[in-house]
């Protein structure tokens, strides 16, 4: 098993701090060290801020030297995606029409959260620009850095998976939290819509976007999530899923997806059941409706959100990329009919989703998180699958029915394939019963052996990695 | 499709296509017909829905509702 500082769970970080085996100095050395050598492949990051970092690891240290501790995340490095205020910082959501921006006065109340549970601020992630799309631009996969690392919180899932920080903050819109996730093996959780403050995150669409943690643990995750939440220590999980029920929807989730894809979902559905748990197949006949739903308002509202650029100032909304540009501007004139029945529909939509659970007593549903694994830089158009779709719709198929349902959504990963590409899924649950999932999850990973170390990080770590 | 439909579509494609260029000069004509592609077939599968004509547009919230209705 790979081990290593820059590897261990964030509950193990913090019982070495706790037993003074390590200090919060020597750990934000280590990723500052590990940025430095992987920046050059993977562009996961926009800006380091190493003299707060560093200054923020002193100042935990001597908080755990008097005795003071700030919870799980004390001492513990993570990125934030640049679409979230960090003070000091300016919030460039990856446009160069936000170049020349100020530094934000104030956290965003993630941030905030996240710093008065102890967590240090290494910098910010790439993100696609204004989060619209799921390609992440320069950022890289690690586990094949001549892939995408997924979006649009691409550059925070690669970090991640670099071992650059212990956790960071994505959002999600149509999946952005998930997808990347999935593209680089790491945990990601998509928390119920409006469960948490999106104060301070400049805004994609008001009434899809969700932010919330990538992690490499199912149970880090949780941390972060419960910091984020204010929601104490979370609960321990059971000893097997007995009693759990399972949701499979077939079809939709699992149609047009890679042969490999199916069939690790099909070996998770396995694994569950070794654990104890039923798994029984649960047919939503609203699924290709939710996904319209989420899309149709992301676009009007995507339109909405840079209308004002396009109309009002043609040199900034120039520097938009070309897609961006098209997407705002045809937005804006999209039929005000679709936005409205997309308005009236979502609500009946979110009650099927309940009649299912209701229906089959679930406690998750669990459908593949992408239809592929990680793409070339170079491939716009998913073939693979049966269909011939442009990126941005295969990668959000899967994922955007649920917040357009707006539950709560554990996407990990369960495989690797062929390529020995990540293979994620995603466990989908009910509104407050987050723990659920959550428990789900951290049996499966720990049935199946994850988190496993990209290729690229055993040999450039292997001074730091030991077997 | 029906002429008038056909007829909806190109004059559809000419309003957005004009509409667009006033505000980025550079789009062409593949990607604007794309993204109207996009949005055609979401409006296809939105029709899916059965939506009673009562059914108003309401403040979307999480929450599951109790009850019958769900």
């Amino acid at each position: 098993m790979t081990s290593g500082i820059l590897s261990l769970s964030i509950t193990e970080l913090g019982a070495a701090f706790r037993r003074r085996d390590l200090s919060p100095v020597e750990v934000v050395e280590k990723c500052l060290t590990s940025i430095r050598e992987n920046e050059p492949l993977l562009h996961a990051w926009v800006e380091v801020s190493a003299d707060s970092a560093r200054t923020a690891a002193r100042e935990a240290e001597a908080d755990m030297g008097r005795g003071v501790d700030r919870g799980p995340l004390h001492g513990v490095p993570i990125g934030v995606k640049d679409i979230f205020d960090v003070a000091g910082l300016p919030t460039r959501c990856g446009s160069p029409a936000r170049d020349g921006q100020p530094a934000a006065r104030t956290d965003s109340a993630s941030v905030a959260a996240l710093r008065a549970g102890g967590a240090i601020v290494l910098g910010k992630t790439v993100t696609q620009e204004f989060a619209a799309g799921v390609i992440s631009p320069p950022a890289r996969n690690p586990w094949d850095p001549a892939r995408i690392p997924g979006g649009s919180s691409g550059g925070s899932a690669a970090a991640l998976a670099a071992r650059n920080c212990f956790a960071a903050m994505g959002s999600d819109t149509g999946g952005s939290i998930r997808i990347p996730a999935a593209a680089c093996g790491t945990v990601g959780f998509k928390p119920a819509y409006g469960s948490l403050s999106a104060e301070g995150v400049y805004p994609l669409s008001w009434s899809l976007d969700t932010v919330g943690p990538l992690a490499r643990t199912v149970e880090d995750a949780q941390l972060t999530w419960s910091c984020l939440a204010d929601r104490g220590a979370p609960p321990i999980p059971p000893a097997d899923l007995t009693g759990y029920r399972v949701g499979v929807a077939e079809p939709f989730f699992l149609d047009n997806v890679q042969p490999d894809i199916r069939a690790a979902i099909t070996d998770t559905i396995a694994v569950l059941k070794t654990l104890g748990a039923e798994v029984v197949d649960t047919p939503w006949a609203d699924a290709a409706v939710a996904r319209a739903i989420g899309f149709l308002l992301n676009r009007a509202e995507t339109a909405a959100v840079h209308g004002a650029t396009a109309r009002e100032d043609p040199g900034t909304f120039a520097r938009f990329n070309a897609d961006l540009r098209l997407r705002v501007a045809a937005g804006g004139i999209m039929p005000s009919e679709l936005y409205v029945n997309s308005m009236r529909g979502r609500a009946l939509v979110r009650d099927s989703m309940a009649n299912l659970f209701r229906e089959h007593r679930l406690n998750a549903l669990l459908a593949p998180t992408l239809p592929t694994t990680a793409v070339p830089v170079a491939d716009m158009s998913i073939t693979g699958t049966g269909l011939d779709e442009g990126i941005g719709a295969a990668w959000t198929r899967l994922t955007m029915p649920f917040n357009t349902t707006g539950q709560p959504v554990l996407a990990m990963p369960v495989g690797l394939d062929s390529l020995g590409l990540p293979i994620g899924a995603q466990f989908a649950g009910a509104p407050g019963r987050e723990d659920e999932v959550f428990a789900i999850g951290q049996l499966l990973e720990s049935a199946l052996g994850f988190p496993a170390a990209p290729p690229m990080l055993r040999n450039t770590h292997r001074a730091e990695v030991q077997e | 499709m029906s002429e008038t439909a056909n007829n909806v579509r190109d004059a559809q494609f000419a309003f957005v296509a004009s509409y667009v260029r006033q505000l980025d000069p550079t789009a062409t004509d593949a990607a604007i017909a794309r993204y109207l592609r996009e949005i055609e077939t979401m409006s296809q599968a939105l029709q899916l829905l059965d939506l009673p004509a009562g059914t108003p547009a309401e403040p979307f919230t999480v929450e599951w509702p109790a009850g019958d209705r769900a």
